[in-house]
């Protein structure tokens, strides 16, 4: 178990609201997409989101008794505590229809095992995609701007150096040396953001197969391919903007 | 094919009956719509009357029990009690004549007020003058603060000198919420030193404040109509865009200035005109050195998360500068109206639609992380207004922007040996924003004429900007009128081509015709011209042109026959035709068993040509023989 993971663990039993505002806004959009998901329609885009701060707020009540060194992956936890969250939505729906009340499905500490054998391979990339978002973000952060800029418009935006040289009026040098400031700022995020939202070995792992340890060309081959899946999705499932979505 | 046009024209006659009838029932549902409000305001007015003249009657009947009262205790002498009594008569009496006396008047007042004008009364606390010098022309829609607003226009005697003000109600008989009155009164003294509140008036249960009036359209539609065509901004509307932006900032400079941040800013509290782009709702405007804790408050989307994070910390609102969470939101904005959609992902917000690389910089800039972001609109505006002092804002890039010299020249000059850095001959001769500041400082003399220059430059820009706004709001109604024409158009041909499809198909599948076979599919053809003797009867085709059957008895006649018309031996021979889509292999044989049964030497048909209309062909069948050739050309 990585210092880093149960550092943030610690830090939500501690009712830390900045690490739950830091994992609702990391983990937030998988979340809504897999109850979308699974609420299969009967769900509305509101409900969504209220169940999102449901599964949170769950998260919160079983975090004091939760084990995170026996073996269960960080999106399990969070996929079991999402299911709950739905379940209980509907059990209570169905409840309101007869009119009489169901006991909602208690959290207990065993379910992990029994889903862990469920979570489909889709969900554990948008898992693994919203921790190299995670990363990105606070490597933006931590970068100076114009650097970030470079390494945006170089590598995420796939631009050649020379174009990205003259649109910032520098040399290429400049550039490159720009590349090496923001590439070095992403690994070390990276490494930390994985490092504090994974249990086991295999998450741990997950950075170094997608292709993320590897050289500087891969490096960059590799998150601008997440970054363009991650654009790809959202497009598909962002909502187009509205007057009442304002 | 005549049957198909036919066909076409009956269903374009029920399409138009049908659009003509959806016209006319809209007018007579207005129509009904008024007489009901008629009536409804009659009704109301009769009922308040009946009111008024009932009250009257109790206050004159109390007044005459008290006046006699009254005479009983001046008559038993305790002349305090008399003197109480006989001034409580005389209140019921006046109260009576004033229920009386302008009866007529308030009756027509009344019935002439608007429902909006009744339920700012309804909000008030006196019945008489609920906002005095104000009179309530209007409503609008309320916004989540839980308070009403209302248009109102001055009355004589006001001392404000606007054409229309907006009236914020907050009651708290009707549920607004007492935290969010404290906050905005709180917000009053800042937004009057910005000449955004006119005068306000507080009480026990209802605050209410008067703004300017801005008349337009809030930017969210705005926006909306320059991307009606889903192709992003480009041209003219990206610069209205941006001037629209520039309007902004310089709003939030008066703003920042003031020592306020305005903590909300978004499409919806944004209004475009022909003037320009105007920041309204001071709900949460707050003072930048306020000694508050921050709140969560404003939209997702345009809110900074940072802001989020410090107030979930407990921040004080002194210890940070809330002036660049307005410039994030500005950004947040700026995006909104180059992509059409706010920036869900923040900072890492995508652009898909087409935007110049330096406004995107520029949008990143005041995005960015709260360190790095504009340490000041005044910076972004500058950014701002060096794209669009560019003829052609496409070509500008993050380079031209003055923040970016500025910061690549500072950051270059601290690598050693490092001979890359901006240079004039690097920039475009589009963008000289500095050029002229080199200038004025270099020469003296020079420099009252930049600045004559500059100023006349600034007031052609402001003439152009203005109509090019004027000419965007344009462009954008027409597309808008083309577009519903368009779907109106689109609606009409729909209903044209479903009813002649469902048609069609009845014709097709549900009664035996001829209409569908084709004459090629008739066997051993010949077009050898049927010459012979004897009766030859007529099988009209083309059924809406008998002028064809009688020239196809007339070609019969010159080749010998002599041609049969009749309509029920007609009907016999069309029952021996194969279905449409059938196929026509025993189709001669029955035609002939048919000739033969009915006494007849031939049959004769007179069909048109699929492929062109004009054309009709003639099919003759003897016992023999099968002929086919083109008779004459249909008109």
């Amino acid at each position: 178990m990585q210092h880093l993971t149960t550092t943030f663990v610690r830090r939500l039993r501690d009712r830390d609201e900045a690490a739950w505002f830091e994992l609702w806004q990391v983990f937030g959009p998988v979340l809504r997409g897999t109850l979308m998901r699974w609420g299969n329609g009967r769900v509305g885009m509101e409900t969504v989101r209220d169940l999102s701060q449901e599964t949170l707020t769950s998260l919160s009540k079983s975090i004091d008794t939760f084990d995170p060194t026996r073996g269960v992956r960080f999106s399990t936890w969070l996929l079991a505590i999402a299911r709950h969250a739905l379940s209980d939505e509907m059990d209570r729906r169905m409840a309101l229809k007869r009119n009489k009340g169901r006991k909602p499905v208690l959290l207990q500490d065993d379910w992990a095992a029994d889903l862990a054998k469920t979570v489909d391979r889709d969900y554990e990339r948008r898992v693994f995609e919203a921790k190299v978002e995670a990363a990105i973000r606070r490597a933006e952060a931590d970068t100076e701007f114009v650097a970030f800029e470079v390494y945006r418009m170089r590598v995420l935006d796939g631009r050649s150096g020379k174009d990205v040289a003259e649109q910032m009026g520098v040399s290429q040098p400049t550039i490159s040396r720009h590349l090496s400031t923001a590439r070095a700022q992403l690994r070390l995020r990276l490494s930390e953001t994985v490092s504090t939202w994974s249990f086991t070995q295999q998450e741990q792992q997950e950075a170094e197969e997608a292709g993320l340890g590897g050289d500087d060309a891969l490096f960059d081959e590799a998150l601008a391919e997440i970054w363009h899946a991650v654009a790809r999705r959202t497009a598909l499932l962002d909502p187009p903007c509205t007057e009442d979505a304002l | 094919m005549w049957s198909i046009v036919g066909l076409i024209i009956v269903a374009a006659v029920v399409v138009t009956i049908i659009f003509m009838m959806v016209f006319v029932f809209n007018v007579a549902g207005a129509v009904l719509s008024l007489i009901m409000r008629v009536i409804q305001s009659i009704g109301r007015t009769v009922l308040k009357l009946i009111a008024d003249v009932t009250v009257a009657a109790v206050c004159v009947v109390k007044a005459v029990v008290l006046s006699m009262v009254a005479i009983g205790a001046m008559l038993l002498g305790r002349w305090p009690s008399a003197k109480r009594t006989g001034a409580k008569v005389r209140a019921l009496f006046k109260r009576a004549g004033r229920r009386l006396s302008d009866l007529p008047t308030r009756a027509v007042s009344r019935a002439a007020r608007t429902p909006a004008a009744r339920r700012a009364e309804s909000a008030s606390t006196d019945d008489t003058d609920p906002f005095p010098g104000w009179r309530i022309v209007g409503e609008l829609k309320a916004g989540g603060s839980g308070a009403q607003l209302f248009i109102a226009e001055p009355l004589p005697g006001n001392p404000h000198r606007v054409d229309r003000a907006v009236l914020k109600v907050f009651d708290l008989r009707a549920g607004s919420p007492l935290p969010q009155m404290v906050r905005e009164s709180r917000a009053l003294e800042g937004a009057r030193k910005l000449g955004m509140v006119l005068e306000h008036r507080i009480d026990k249960r209802r605050f209410w404040y008067a703004m300017p009036f801005i008349p337009g359209d809030h930017l969210g539609k705005a926006i909306g109509n320059l991307h009606v065509d889903n192709a992003g901004l480009s041209g003219a509307d990206m610069r209205t865009a941006l001037c629209w932006c520039g309007d902004l900032l310089s709003t939030l400079g008066e703003y920042h200035a003031a020592g306020l941040w305005h903590k909300d800013i978004k499409p919806e509290n944004i209004i475009v005109n022909h003037a320009g782009a105007h920041l309204v709702d001071i709900g949460l405007v707050t003072s930048l050195h306020s000694a508050m804790t921050l709140t969560t408050h404003g939209t997702e989307y345009f809110r900074d998360p940072e802001l989020v994070r410090q107030a979930i910390k407990g921040t004080k609102v002194s210890d940070v500068d809330g002036s660049r969470f307005d410039i994030y939101s500005a950004g947040a904005v700026l995006y909104f109206m180059v992509e059409g959609t706010f920036p869900a992902h923040g900072s890492l917000s995508r652009f898909s639609a087409p935007c110049p690389s330096a406004v995107q910089w520029i949008i990143r800039r005041a995005m960015a992380d709260y360190n790095q972001r504009y340490a000041s609109v005044r910076d972004m505006a500058v950014d701002l207004q060096a794209v669009l002092s560019a003829t052609a804002i496409e070509q500008v890039v993050p380079a031209h922007l003055p923040s970016v010299g500025n910061d690549v020249a500072d950051k270059l000059a601290g690598v050693p040996g490092h001979g890359a850095r901006l240079t004039p001959q690097r920039r475009p001769q589009a963008v000289e924003v500095g050029a002229p500041l080199v200038v004025s400082r270099t020469a003296g003399v020079v420099r009252g004429l930049w600045e004559v220059r500059e100023a006349m430059l600034r007031a052609r820009d402001d003439r152009r900007r203005s109509l090019a706004i004027d000419k965007a709001a344009r462009k954008a109604a027409k597309r808008q009128r083309r577009s519903t024409q368009r779907q109106a158009f689109a609606a009409f041909v729909v209903g044209i081509v479903a009813i002649a499809g469902v048609a069609l198909f009845i014709n097709e599948f549900g009664e035996h015709d001829f209409a569908g076979t084709k004459p090629e599919t008739v066997a051993s053809i010949q077009s050898i011209e049927p010459v012979g003797a004897g009766n030859a009867l007529v099988v009209n085709q083309i059924g809406a042109d008998p002028a064809a059957g009688d020239a196809l008895a007339s070609q019969l006649t010159s080749w010998g026959w002599h041609p049969v018309r009749d309509a029920e031996t007609e009907a016999t021979f069309r029952r021996a035709l194969p279905a449409s889509g059938q196929g026509a292999a025993d189709f001669e044989d029955r035609v002939r068993a048919a000739i033969k049964e009915l006494r007849l030497d031939a049959a004769a048909f007179l069909h048109a040509d699929e492929s062109d209309s004009e054309t009709a062909w003639v099919l003759v069948l003897t016992a023999d023989d099968t002929h086919r050739m083109q008779l004459s050309t249909v008109q």
